[in-house]
């Protein structure tokens, strides 16, 4: 496809609710007089890794959070498996399958790293007896191996390196069982090798059926991982197709001038 | 995911053994058993005290019970209340008042004002939703305030609720029905000075059975968890798809109906329904002991809000045995009272911000490593916060974010 049919394709095109597994239709957000997210639409397929590119302040982490109840959008409607799940609650959307990770952690300093993956585990119910036969703690154990936390069990996050902070995260996301999740800025601050473990972790996820959305301010360390990736400069989207195109599109190219490399 | 899955076979029988498994006395770890001990030791205290001594140890006993339901939604979730005191005096007075203005039985009257106090607690819940935690502590603070003004304001009749009237600063006018005692509307009739100090013991002992047993499963269940989640982080909850509105407003609701019907039993086992008793002397006097007995304790433990109660009570005993005159002041030790009490408090805070339950817990396993011959366990990291600490930092965080973030 040419770049100018392509541009737009981009600016032009609305998506329905079952264009997509996750879709968001004409998104905005307003914060006062400043427009975060600028009638943003886009549709995330089914088992794909989607690459959210955009530079530092591009609306990356607005978006996401009007997408996953951070914040009701101003206007707009989002698409959660052919449901409009516009503005409703963060726990709520969990619940309907969609779980993230945050870009500044939150975790639980008081507890171990298996106690932080066992919480997402808890019913959403004051009176349970859930967990009394030990079933949740092996179960957070279990993910806790798999996200390459198995040494480190019984610390607490503190005592954590950067890229175990993470699998922290990616682990809690993991055990709320979701069929989409948003991965914000996975990358930054970690060496080759995490990022080729970090990567191994991911692709596994999709390979069991999940949906993963990477938010990253540049390719660097996504370009194996990713099928597709679309690009946002203040609050649109500027470009959308596969790693090899993204880096061509003059438009992402203008975006990252003088700036970070794409 | 997980290759192997814990959710085979029957979870809910299998649950069911877990749960009967931790309630065999010889499966008890050392603490647990410690824990028993004591209880059995409270239960026998009859035995080796007379009746006037039992009489001014069973305040104790509410003590603890309050400060359970202080500990439950301000120790586990954080949400510090300043005026837990209220949900005593809804209990207390609400059971009086129906008892006595409206000729309930007692049965009634303590399940009356145990709902109502619950309701109370959906009363500062609901605030406390939309409130950032100064904000909200301010709301406690008032609410028992409020309290006190109603009963000066409705002090000869407040119309259909309390026709007699609240009684003012003086408490209420009459002594309620008791659940052992020598009157004929007593549930229990009893005659003897020495059964009648029994039966109010016990009537407290198994008032305090109750509350602890409730605050103990309701912290240990994974309701529990997502309270001290909530203290340290609202939105690792919320991503971990828990609404933390709802868990929230359990604690409150949970608080108040734990206080309540510990300010009913208050006045059915022989306390006097007045301000004095159910708010403190000095209206919230009452609310800050409850928190000082609690981190004492250990906050955020519920068996540390116990262990706090009892010694604050007994620093307030030994303080005021101490009659000798302070040279160059020329008053009696005893005369500063509560001073010293709050200053062993402050220490408390500042050597063992876990508090005394958690650290003798700490202290006991490295000891008990020790004489085995095992390896000592380390000191704990410093990294884990106490509960106190995250609960400061949580409140430290909510001030920035009221008066900006450049003063810092």
């Amino acid at each position: 496809m040419s770049t100018d049919s392509g541009r737009a394709e981009v600016e032009n095109r609305s998506y329905g609710p079952d264009d997509g597994i996750l879709v968001a239709n004409d998104l905005r957000k307003e914060f006062g007089g400043l427009v975060a997210v600028d009638d943003l639409s886009f549709a995330v397929q089914e088992g794909e890794i989607l690459g959210f590119i955009g530079p530092n302040g591009a609306g990356k982490s607005t978006t996401f959070n009007s997408v996953t109840g951070t914040y009701p959008p101003t206007d707009g409607t989002v698409y959660f498996k052919g449901e409009d799940v516009t503005g409703i609650p963060a726990h709520e959307m969990v619940k309907k399958g969609m779980a993230r990770t945050f870009q500044e952690f939150a975790p639980l300093e008081d507890r171990t790293v298996v106690k932080n993956i066992e919480l997402a585990l808890a019913p959403d119910e004051l009176f349970t007896l859930a967990g009394v036969g030990g079933e949740s703690e092996a179960l957070a154990t279990e993910i806790a191996k798999r996200v390459g936390l198995g040494d480190v069990l019984d610390q607490t996050p503190s005592e954590l390196p950067h890229a175990g902070m993470l699998k922290l995260e990616l682990g809690r996301a993991i055990a709320t069982q979701p069929d989409v999740m948003l991965v914000d800025e996975p990358f930054a601050g970690l060496s080759g090798k995490e990022v080729q473990e970090l990567s191994e972790v991911m692709e596994s996820l999709r390979q069991h059926g999940m949906t993963l959305i990477v938010v990253d301010h540049n390719m660097r360390g996504l370009l194996n991982l990713i099928d597709r990736a679309f690009v946002i400069q203040f609050g649109s989207k500027i470009a959308e197709g596969d790693p090899d195109e993204i880096k061509n599109d003059p438009k992402v190219q203008e975006a990252y001038l003088g700036g970070d490399e794409i | 995911m997980a290759t192997k899955t814990p959710f085979e076979g029957n979870t809910k029988e299998r649950r069911r053994e877990a749960v009967k498994e931790k309630l065999q006395f010889s499966e008890l770890t050392l603490r647990h058993r410690i824990g028993v001990y004591a209880i059995v030791l409270l239960g026998l205290f009859p035995v080796f005290l007379t009746p006037l001594e039992l009489d001014a140890f069973r305040p104790v006993l509410f003590f603890m019970m309050f400060a359970m339901s202080w500990d439950v939604v301000s120790g586990y979730t954080g949400q510090l209340s300043f005026g837990h005191a209220f949900f005593f005096a809804i209990g207390g007075y609400g059971s009086a008042v129906v008892t006595t203005q409206h000729g309930l039985p007692v049965i009634v009257g303590i399940v009356l004002a145990t709902v109502v106090a619950a309701l109370g607690g959906l009363l500062i819940g609901i605030p406390a939703l939309r409130l950032e935690g100064p904000y909200l502590s301010l709301v406690t603070l008032i609410a028992p305030l409020l309290l006190y003004q109603t009963f000066i304001l409705f002090s000869e009749n407040l119309p259909l609720f309390a026709p007699q009237g609240l009684g003012g600063t003086g408490g209420l006018p009459t002594q309620p029905p008791q659940i052992v005692g020598f009157a004929q509307d007593a549930l229990v009739t009893v005659s003897g000075n020495m059964s009648w100090a029994l039966g109010r013991y016990y009537t407290a002992f198994a008032a305090f059975l109750i509350v602890l047993s409730v605050c103990y499963a309701v912290t240990r269940s994974s309701a529990g968890t997502v309270f001290t989640a909530i203290r340290e982080d609202e939105n690792a909850v919320r991503s971990s798809g828990l609404n933390p509105a709802k868990f929230k407003i359990f604690a409150f609701v949970l608080a108040g109906a734990v206080g309540g019907f510990a300010g009913a039993m208050f006045v059915h086992a022989g306390g006097f329904p007045n301000t004095e008793n159910l708010l403190g002397p000095g209206r919230i006097d009452l609310s800050i002991q409850v928190i000082i007995m609690a981190i004492i304790g250990g906050m955020g433990t519920i068996v540390g809000a116990v262990a706090g109660a009892l010694l604050f009570a007994l620093t307030t005993e030994v303080v005021n045995a101490l009659t000798f005159t302070i040279p160059l002041l020329g008053i009696e030790f005893a005369a500063l009272d509560p001073l010293p009490t709050f200053l062993l408090a402050m220490l408390v805070l500042v050597y063992l911000p876990d508090g005394v339950v958690p650290e003798a817990i700490r202290r006991g396993r490295r000891m008990r490593a020790r004489y085995r011959g095992e390896e000592v366990p380390e000191p704990e990291p410093t990294g884990g916060n106490s509960p106190v600490q995250s609960t400061i930092q949580k409140y430290r965080e909510e001030i920035n974010d009221i008066i900006g973030r450049d003063n810092q």
